[in-house]
């Protein structure tokens, strides 16, 4: 071995494998839709094809339209997540395997994302492509102002969102491979109210109407084809090569919901709340969220993110404690939350949170009140035992509990309900059959 | 049972390094002083044993301004009554706002140039940098300064200091603005800065050549003030005059047996040895008034000279053009059109029209890196970049800065140190433009940025030349 080191070795780099790409749009199935529907978008096999996902996009059209209610003009915001708060779920369906992936409450997810793995820097490309705010040092995102022109309509919006799961991953997807067919279903929110909310009180302004809002979108994709003999070698490097399966891992996450009611919020002394979380028990746990949004009273940011909890917050896996005492302040909170996203260092801490904005007991404000920070309390925690090995802990036949203390906030009691929103991000596995199936296993 | 120790559970000493020094030289133009237009030579000495390290590379500048025009910033009233302070604003491109083109000659032979270096940088700004890092461009380069992202340029005397009283005197029509020292890497030197390990002891006869900007209107604007008319400055000439101008990079020497280790692994003296980089190549064209006034659906403008064999993107900012009040920030790059698509061998790329801000603004982080919301970043944003801009005059202060690009990857294995642009060495390039609009008062500079692969080889002889079609 040279004791030289690459620094001082010269030569060019070497060519690339050979291949051609191109970018081109996969329109949806129908043109434009409206609250509620279900969109579809094919991705056609290709032939010695991948999908660049980490450099695709959803191009999204958004046309308000009825909005009702007095002193909306000049009052209507879109939410602190953008458009992305159009879309209840994402699912990716493969042929007769079925669904690859499926993340609900996409909302809840992308809130959580936004808000504590991004920068002000990211900030800005954001606001644009995402219709996020685009003010930078304080926490005022209820600028993120929408104008109301007649008859209730907002102007045209136009975005280009890039997609969390499989179409927004590291991997090339290898499309080329898949012969049982490709579709991203996307299933649109059911209320206007989800996606805008008014930035002053009830007295002044209340949002009403709004269900001829129309849709439409597309997936701008970014294509590689391949030739025949990178092709082989390209096979031959993957797993592919021996097996005749190519496989690969990667992550995904999921968000459940439980209800946290206003008499457990405004116990008058401290009490313990319990909640069992359902949904996947996967083999490969990485890390856990935690945080809390409004009930079904609209008031506010719809997609704020509340840590409602007055104190305490743990989790229990099996018969163990999480961590094993509690995590007491939103300090420690906010530590493990940077941990999780691998940001546990100061110059690597990527937040839009401030100790403005995530206050630990935090609820939804009354109907009358006039919105003054857009929310970012969560917490998390980390089980992933080495740093991007996605080696988690086996949850397999375990009941996942959270463990919180609640009790009535000093400023008085509250008259809204907490969706308490629990995050599983845990490791996968998908595959590609020789027949073209393709699957996914967790 | 895995069979793998992970990276954190792997416990070794690091290697020890050949053995060298490394300390931080200044190679000085051969000039003392000189006024825009001129050009400083900076002469690289063929240092034994000598490596430059061009990661931490920079060119080094002083620049002291006389400006000429209205309500400029000035203190005839005496130092404690400075007038209209915040009258003369830097470009918010900052320092590099100066810097008209850069050359590289090794034996009296061009090896890179970059024309329009001040457009150059300002749209990889735009395309490419953030905010993280803006806050210490603005003390290294004088880069907009802002906690708010809306990125207006600089009060000079308020970041720099008060003007300087010479022989003319200071007053509301002729002031001299302080001297200012900047320390520029903004993608502007070639292979002087784009991070590889020079081996300037084989390469002789090696020359950095900078050309100053001579119009100040290009870096200096004064501030609009329609409601206190003795608050409204306007800059109508001036001079700008360098000095200190020098090339400061990390020099690593080896002693004899490490060089010995060196030369013989690459074949330094008896070969040619080869390195590969990265370099940009600029097109300036004119959208007529006519034309951005018009509505036309695809008009076809022909990219020059971008005929290369690994074209990796390539990038469309368009600047205003000076006008009589100055009052225009003249280096920052906007979105004149409102589609974009380019013609290529044939192909259409992409193969439909970039035709919303967000489409640009995805389509430009593509070109840097993975398009997340948590890395990508640019200097655009929904308040201040649009399609179809308009260069019109100021109404009042500025309060921001609109800026917008349209970048393009057209590189298939961008993650990956592998060339894999497209060849465009058989094909002219097309730019399908679109315009709608009727508010221009002035041709629009677009300006095209192309970023290509480069192969640096030194010969036998130690003559540098480069290849890239």
């Amino acid at each position: 071995m040279s004791v030289v080191s690459q620094d001082y070795k010269y030569a060019p780099e070497p060519e690339g494998l050979a291949s051609r790409c191109y970018r081109t749009i996969l329109p949806s199935e129908n043109g434009t839709y409206g609250l509620g529907q279900r969109v579809l978008i094919n991705i056609p096999h290709t032939h010695n094809g991948f999908i660049n996902t980490s450099n695709s996009w959803l191009n999204v059209t958004m046309d308000i339209k009825g909005l009702t209610g007095n002193g909306i003009t000049g009052n209507v915001c879109l939410s602190n997540i953008g458009i992305y708060s159009c879309i209840d779920q994402i699912n990716i369906i493969s042929g007769s395997t079925g669904l690859v992936q499926e993340i609900r409450n996409h909302q809840e997810i992308m809130a959580l994302l936004l808000n504590n793995n991004s920068d002000r820097s990211a900030q800005l490309p954001n606001s644009v492509c995402a219709g996020t705010t685009p003010v930078v040092r304080t926490n005022l995102r209820q600028n993120n102002g929408l104008d109301v022109s007649g008859a209730g309509a907002i102007a045209t919006q136009t975005y280009s969102i890039p997609m969390i799961g499989l179409m927004g991953a590291i991997k090339h997807l290898p499309v080329g491979f898949i012969n049982q067919g490709l579709q991203i279903e996307l299933l649109l929110t059911n209320s206007v109210t989800n996606i805008i909310f008014s930035k002053v009180g009830s007295a002044t302004a209340v949002i009403g109407g709004g269900e001829t809002t129309e849709f439409s979108f597309e997936y701008d994709a970014d294509v590689v084809v391949v030739n025949d003999n990178s092709m082989r070698l390209i096979k031959e490097a993957s797993s592919m090569g021996n097996s005749g399966i190519m496989s690969w891992s990667d992550t995904q996450m999921h968000c459940t919901t439980n209800t946290v009611t206003t008499a457990e919020l405004n116990n008058t002394s401290t009490s313990f709340k319990q909640t069992l979380i359902g949904g996947v028990k996967p083999k490969s746990l990485l890390s856990i969220f935690h945080t809390g949004f409004g009930g079904s009273q609209k008031s506010g940011d719809p997609w704020n993110l509340y840590a409602y909890w007055s104190k305490d917050f743990r989790l229990r896996l099996g018969s163990q404690e999480y961590p094993p005492r509690f995590i007491e302040t939103m300090a420690e909170a906010q530590s493990h939350l940077q941990d999780c996203l691998g940001q546990s260092a100061v110059t690597l801490y990527s937040s839009l949170a401030d100790h403005n904005s995530s206050d630990l007991g935090s609820r939804q404000p009354a109907a009358t009140a006039a919105t003054t920070f857009t929310e970012t309390g969560a917490c998390g925690y980390n089980f992933e035992n080495y740093v991007d090995t996605a080696q988690g802990i086996d949850t397999t036949g375990k009941q996942l509990l959270t463990d919180v203390s609640l009790v009535v906030s000093p400023s008085g009691a509250t008259t809204n309900t907490i969706r308490a929103a629990t995050y599983k991000r845990f490791a996968v596995i998908y595959s590609i059959a020789e027949n073209g199936d393709f699957s996914v296993s967790y | 049972m895995s069979a793998i120790v992970n990276s954190e559970l792997i416990y070794k000493e690091k290697d020890l390094p050949l053995g060298s020094t490394r300390q931080m030289a200044q190679f000085e133009s051969i000039k003392g002083t000189m006024v825009g237009g001129s050009r400083a030579i900076i002469n690289i000495p063929n240092l034994r044993n000598g490596f430059l390290d061009t990661a931490d590379a920079f060119v080094k500048f002083s620049v002291s301004t006389q400006l000429l025009g209205a309500n400029l910033t000035n203190w005839a009233g005496g130092a404690a009554n400075i007038t209209n302070p915040d009258g003369v604003l830097l470009s918010a491109a900052g320092g590099v706002s100066l810097i008209r083109a850069v050359e590289i000659y090794s034996n009296s032979a061009i090896v890179a140039r970059i024309d329009n270096s001040n457009y150059l940088s300002s749209i990889l700004s735009v395309a490419d940098s953030s905010l993280n890092s803006q806050d210490a461009a603005s003390i290294l380069a004088g880069n907009s300064f802002s906690q708010e992202g809306d990125l207006i340029g600089n009060s000079v005397c308020r970041t720099w200091g008060y003007p300087i009283a010479d022989v003319t005197g200071t007053k509301d029509t002729i002031s001299t603005m302080p001297t200012m020292t900047f320390c520029i890497n903004s993608n502007i030197l070639s292979f002087l800065g784009d991070g590889c390990m020079c081996p300037i002891f084989a390469i002789k006869n090696l020359q950095l050549q900078i050309e100053f900007e001579s119009d100040v209107r290009v870096s200096f604007l004064g501030t609009k003030d329609a409601v206190t008319p003795a608050k409204n400055c306007t800059i109508t000439g001036g001079t700008n005059t360098f000095s200190n101008v020098a090339y400061c990079a990390p020099v690593v020497t080896m002693d004899d047996s490490s060089m010995e280790a060196v030369i013989k692994e690459n074949g330094f003296g008896s070969r040619n040895v080869m390195w590969s980089g990265v370099n940009h190549h600029v097109s300036v064209l004119q959208l007529s008034v006519a034309e951005q006034n018009a509505t036309l659906d695809n008009l076809t403008k022909l990219v020059p000279a971008n005929r290369f064999t690994s074209l990796k993107n390539i990038t469309l900012g368009a600047f205003d053009s000076p006008e009589a009040t100055g009052q225009i920030d003249l280096c920052i790059p906007r979105i004149s059109v409102g589609s974009l698509q380019y013609r290529i061998n044939g192909n259409e790329y992409p193969q439909q029209k970039i035709d919303t801000i967000s489409k640009c603004v995805q389509n430009t982080i593509a070109c840097y890196s993975t398009n997340s919301n948590s890395v990508g970043t640019t200097f655009m944003n929904s308040v201040g970049s649009a399609l179809n801009y308009r260069q019109a005059l100021p109404t009042g202060t500025q309060v921001l800065s609109a800026r917008g690009v349209i970048g393009l990857s057209l590189e298939t294995w961008s993650e990956s140190d592998a060339v894999s642009g497209l060849d465009t060495t058989q094909s002219d390039t097309e730019a399908l433009v679109s315009t709608n609009g009727a508010t221009a008062i002035s041709n629009s500079q677009l300006c095209f940025v192309s970023t290509y692969d480069t192969v640096y080889v030194v010969n036998a002889e130690g003559i540098l030349s480069a290849s890239y079609n």
